[in-house]
């Protein structure tokens, strides 16, 4: 559904990515794995059209991705951003109202909205207060559930183990798992390689700008060496 | 007289409001001080006062043209100076630069084109006032109240309870992140611009009504400046209580000291809140936990 090809881009002079060619198919959860500053963040933001690219293609189900990114979500793609961007001075509800800003369907609205509330009781019991004061774990639980207001055919998904606890990982990380049974396909981008990969089908292992690996999500773990060159640990 | 003052202190800080609400909404979305906002005002009494004096239409209509070019002309400030600057990610400093270009421009053209001459509106709204036991209110000034009351009520419901105004408060949160959830960001900056742009008409009009129409009438709206800081910067709530309490202090200070110091005292009050609570009434903004 989603294919980038070659696909170049720098912030002023600085390369952030070099030549990135990567695929998505429908269902599918893929992971883009890689350190700090080896550009998985800049991808996200080209393919939501936040940021322009130099050069390369991207289309979504053989269309070129349209250069605004309202028109983005319009066509079934929807970016969780890092470090979740919560709107703090919108409650709960509000936040999720938000992410299904372009839907005029209620009652799917309203289906969309029992569901999530389903994956994430927390934000139920929460869904009048303001988004601003939810514990990090929540707010990631909120910013996932914005995005899937949306009804997107693709999340992307930033970092969203970033800065939490072990145990709030392992139970966003069990969520995304249901979220991708659901039909909604996934690409996400983590620094966490093992969790990344314990819920995607394929990876890509990306440094510095180019993607240096491939493969089935079976076949990155168990090449001990490569995970510890690319990713530290 | 001290009821009587206070009608008139409402009055004024009614147009007050009309002015610092739009000045609010702009600055809560785009984080800059648009000063070309008292010369949207100003424009706009001079539409009125054209529409009504010049091309002898009726009041109402006119009102109408003035409120409707106001917001054009509003539309296109953020068109055609900020909209660029935007585009470039440049610091909102940049913004608050063109707006002050702007407003130097609006009020030179007047002068070039219409003439630097105070000009008074016609009688179009009967200068009677009504009596009510000891207290006298003006014709005008009723239907300026009444006139400020719809319309905050109306702006209140639009924040609260519309799509709209959910789009623009996610907007003036995070502006990039509503953009990713689906909102078309400069189709809504433009819907604001429209709206600050005819309330600031409004006031324009009715500050033309009750005084008079010149170029630098539309500094006024360094008023509506500081009752847009007093009430807490981009809090429209806020913005309406500062203009309230401004317009009575004012009237207060005029009435019962000397009209001389008026200007002294609304000073003092902005530099007084910004000393005792620098964000302002309304300006305790929900703050990120995590």
């Amino acid at each position: 559904m989603l294919k980038i090809d070659n696909l170049h881009a720098a912030y002023g002079g600085i390369k952030a990515l070099r030549g990135v060619s990567i695929e998505v198919k429908p269902g599918e959860c893929v992971a883009v794995l890689g350190a700090n500053g080896a550009g998985k963040s800049t991808l996200l933001k080209i393919i939501s059209a936040i940021m322009k690219p130099v050069s390369g293609s991207i289309t979504f189900y053989d269309r070129k991705i349209p250069s605004f990114p309202y028109q983005v979500v319009q066509s079934g793609i929807v970016h969780v951003p890092e470090g979740r961007q919560i709107f703090p001075n919108l409650t709960v509800y509000e936040n999720l109202m938000v992410g299904a800003f372009l839907r005029n369907d209620k009652n799917g609205i309203n289906r969309d909205l029992e569901w999530v509330y389903t994956l994430f009781p927390r934000l139920k019991e929460r869904q009048h207060q303001y988004g601003g004061l939810l514990s990090g774990g929540e707010q990631q639980m909120l910013a996932i559930s914005r995005g899937l207001m949306a009804h997107p055919k693709l999340l992307l998904l930033d970092e969203p183990s970033l800065g939490l606890a072990p145990i709030i990982v392992n139970q966003i990380f069990e969520i995304l798992k249901e979220i991708n049974k659901s039909g909604t396909a996934i690409l996400i981008v983590e620094q966490n390689a093992y969790k990344a990969l314990s819920v995607a089908d394929r990876g890509y292992i990306m440094s510095t700008g180019v993607i240096e690996k491939s493969g089935t999500s079976k076949e990155l773990l168990s090449d001990e060496k490569l995970l510890k060159a690319y990713l530290g640990d | 007289m001290f009821i009587q003052q206070l009608v008139n202190g409402v009055s004024i800080g009614g147009i007050y409001a009309l002015m610092a609400t739009g000045y609010a909404l702009i600055y809560s979305l785009l984080g800059f001080s648009n000063w070309a906002h008292g010369d949207v005002a100003m424009l706009g009494a001079y539409i009125g006062f054209l529409c009504v004096a010049t091309v002898r239409m009726p009041f109402w209509l006119s009102a109408l043209t003035a409120l409707l070019g106001a917001g054009v002309i509003s539309i296109l400030n953020e068109r055609l100076a900020y909209r660029r600057i935007r585009r470039n990610n440049a610091p909102t400093m940049f913004l608050m630069i063109a707006a002050m270009g702007l407003s130097v421009t609006f009020q030179n053209m007047v002068i070039v084109f219409l003439g630097p001459k105070f000009r008074t509106y016609p009688p179009v709204i009967p200068v009677k006032a009504i009596s009510l036991g000891s207290i006298k209110i003006g014709v005008l000034d009723i239907f300026s109240m009444a006139f400020v009351i719809i319309a905050m009520s109306l702006l209140e419901l639009l924040i609260t309870k519309t799509k709209f105004g959910l789009a623009i408060r996610a907007a003036s949160s995070n502006m990039i992140t509503a953009s990713l959830m689906g909102i078309n960001i400069d189709f809504y900056i433009t819907l604001v611009f429209l709206l600050a742009g005819s309330f600031a008409g409004a006031g324009g009009v009715l500050l033309g009504l009750k005084y008079t129409v010149y170029p630098q009438m539309g500094n006024v709206s360094l008023k509506a400046f500081i009752a847009s800081v007093f009430g807490g910067l981009g809090s429209v709530r806020g913005a309406i209580v500062g203009a309230f309490i401004i317009g009575i202090m004012e009237v207060f200070v005029s009435g019962f000291i000397t009209s001389g110091l008026r200007d002294l005292f609304t000073f003092g009050l902005l530099i007084a809140i910004l000393l005792i609570k620098p964000s302002g009434l309304f300006g305790i903004d929900i703050q990120d936990k995590a």
